[in-house]
């Protein structure tokens, strides 16, 4: 039996056997790949001398770049891949529209300029927290507070009772990135040498600033966030039929909508936060998984974690070797890879209403 | 004596779907004007009336989409259900749906379960049940953004058919349907409000919304007829088809005689 004419179930359970093998095979790698390659074995030899195990002779060199720059890059590239796939999907299903993408429709901008806002300024704001984690999470909450205003702007603008109509919807996020950009226009005359480093490393995105106290700050927050929005399954399969017709099957719909908004407006601006803009996972990603299984999101949400999290490992796996020893930020991996994908898209689009 | 007469009228008002001397105003405008309704389960009722009239929204103040500016929606005797609960009694099926994602059909009708408890075999042979009585068993596996217009009514009318297709603790179950033949050819037309006569006689409640007399006269127990906001006329479709009210509402000029085979009025066009 070939996958094209099984049942949709029975694909849904092979994808999700499927990317759960796939997922921490790609780590495996991710964990090897760099200008020090380390084979699978060493790596599996130091996580079990770690716990104790054995009492291994592995180099205290190869020891060190596994624990303090593979491993927090890697959970970190996993966990936003995740959650940027997901909040896409989740985002796409409250918007009844396939092309709705955190970055497309502006809300990275969004939570950019909040994150800019944060860098800059954070310097006078919370001059006495200087403890990494206070401010790294300031700087998140700030990126929050530009991906919910975003998100609910796009959300207004956007959305009549037959879903969101694409144009408003690119033409909002086109708005929304001009005033954005001159938002980081103005903290970047302001800024100095080193803000300003960070500001263009937010813009282009990178998982290089990767270590345990952003892998931590991540995980508290993306992990329960990514959890959370698979649970809404059945919810965003009842909000595809409309609104009405989700209130008609016994769904809240104004919670709901108020909940999936703040929820992925958190997931885009941690993310943004800690990696800044990386475009495109949340649109190409549950698109793929679409083609694959079909809309229901009870697969597509969870698939999506799963593929976002492979996709952007195997982006940054490409940004850490394709100019070796130097790197190339994930941002525009993720750019180069998506934008043509994003056009042809639309391509197809055009042809379907032709 | 008298407690059990009580306990009697309790029990029937506790199982009807009323709406009582409900207003709607938005601005100046009144969309409904005082409009009171009963439906009882066992009953096909059909509001007719000219566009603008007021029929879409009497059916979302029903369903609980439009809050009334005054009056009163009772289902089964309560105004303040849970969502969760009305959708186990109450399904709606809307005049279009906005749905643009590849669901297969299967998928859709089964989004119509979303409330009910049931196991996912269940589910599935329910929906099968459903898919066939509107005709719609051979779309099971096709796409559903590849059907027609009326293919896709269709099977949005199983998936509201699949929700309450068990019967409900919590009480008798009703079915609200605006426009549901509006994209249908002559033959699914007649099946579908044959469809719904079956679900009365199964102890189903059914508004229906028409705009074919005949088709209403037909298969309706009552009609309510509405104009501007307002009942009209209503009645048994002999009491409320007469001349005089199909001219003085529609704006036609009709001849009512009787149907030669049914027990029902038949409006021929002058």
């Amino acid at each position: 039996m070939t996958f094209s004419c099984m049942s949709t179930s029975r694909k849904s359970a092979l994808l999700l056997t499927g990317l759960a093998i796939l997922l921490p095979t790609v780590m495996l790698l991710s964990i090897g790949t760099g200008p020090v390659s380390i084979s699978p074995a060493e790596i599996l030899l130091i996580l079990i001398d770690r716990m104790g195990l054995t009492d291994g002779d592995i180099a205290i060199q190869t020891q060190l770049i596994v624990e303090s720059i593979r491993i927090p890059r890697t959970l970190l590239g996993a966990i936003i891949g995740s959650s940027l796939a997901v909040s896409g999907a989740a985002m796409q299903g409250l918007f009844r529209n396939p092309l709705a993408d955190p970055g497309i429709i502006g809300v990275s901008s969004g939570a950019a300029l909040g994150a800019g806002v944060g860098i800059v300024l954070g310097s006078f704001i919370f001059s006495e927290l200087t403890h990494p984690l206070i401010v790294n999470y300031g700087v998140s909450l700030l990126a929050f507070v530009g991906g919910v205003i975003t998100t609910w702007i796009v959300y207004k603008v956007g959305t009549t009772p037959n879903g969101t109509s694409v144009a408003t919807m690119l033409l909002a996020g086109v708005a929304i990135g001009a005033l954005t950009g001159a938002g980081l226009g103005i903290l970047t005359y302001i800024a100095d040498d080193t803000t300003l480093r960070s500001l263009t490393f937010w813009q282009m995105g990178s998982l290089g600033g990767a270590n345990w106290n952003s892998v931590i700050l991540a995980f508290s927050i993306l992990g329960p966030v990514t959890a959370l929005l698979c649970r809404y399954g059945q919810v965003l399969n009842a909000m595809l039929l409309g609104e009405s017709e989700a209130r008609h099957l016994g769904i809240n719909v104004q919670t709901t909508k108020l909940k999936l908004i703040l929820v992925t407006a958190l997931a885009v601006g941690v993310s943004v936060s800690v990696a800044g803009i990386i475009g495109f996972v949340g649109l190409v990603v549950p698109h793929l998984i679409r083609l694959m299984v079909g809309p229901d999101h009870r697969t597509l949400l969870p698939a999506s974690a799963m593929l976002g999290a492979v996709l952007l490992l195997t982006a940054d796996m490409i940004s850490r070797t394709i100019v070796s020893p130097a790197e190339l930020p994930i941002g525009i991996v993720t750019s180069l890879m998506g934008a043509p994908f994003f056009m042809s898209l639309l391509w197809q689009q055009r042809k379907r209403i032709a | 004596m008298s407690v059990s007469n009580q306990s009697k009228t309790n029990s029937s008002k506790n199982s009807q779907l009323e709406v009582r001397n409900t207003n709607v105003r938005i601005g100046e405008k009144t969309l409904l004007d005082d409009v009171s309704i009963l439906v009882k389960p066992g009953e096909v009722v059909t509001v007719l009336g000219p566009n603008g009239a007021g029929k879409s929204t009497l059916l979302k103040v029903i369903s609980g989409e439009i809050e009334p500016t005054s009056g009163d929606v009772l289902l089964n005797g309560r105004n303040d259900w849970p969502l969760s609960q009305q959708a186990l009694m109450m399904g709606v099926l809307p005049q279009s749906s906005s749905l643009s994602f590849p669901f297969m059909v299967e998928e859709v009708v089964l989004l119509g379960r979303i409330p009910c408890t049931s196991d996912h075999q269940e589910n599935l042979s329910i929906v099968a049940q459903a898919l066939e009585e509107v005709d719609g068993l051979h779309l099971k596996d096709r796409q559903y953004t590849t059907l027609s217009g009326g293919e896709k009514q269709r099977v949005h009318m199983a998936r509201v058919l699949t929700q309450i297709w068990t019967e409900s603790e919590l009480g008798k179950r009703y079915l609200l349907l605006d426009e549901p033949t509006s994209a249908l050819d002559p033959a699914h037309q007649q099946l579908t409000l044959k469809m719904a006569r079956k679900q009365a006689d199964q102890g189903v409640g059914v508004l229906v919304i028409l705009h074919d007399l005949n088709l209403a006269a037909r298969y309706s127990d009552r009609l309510v007829i509405l104009k501007e906001g307002a009942i009209a006329a209503q009645g048994t479709p002999a009491e409320a088809l007469t001349r005089e009210t199909v001219r003085s509402i529609f704006d036609i000029d009709v001849t009512i005689s009787k149907h030669p085979l049914y027990e029902c009025p038949l409006v021929i066009n002058n």
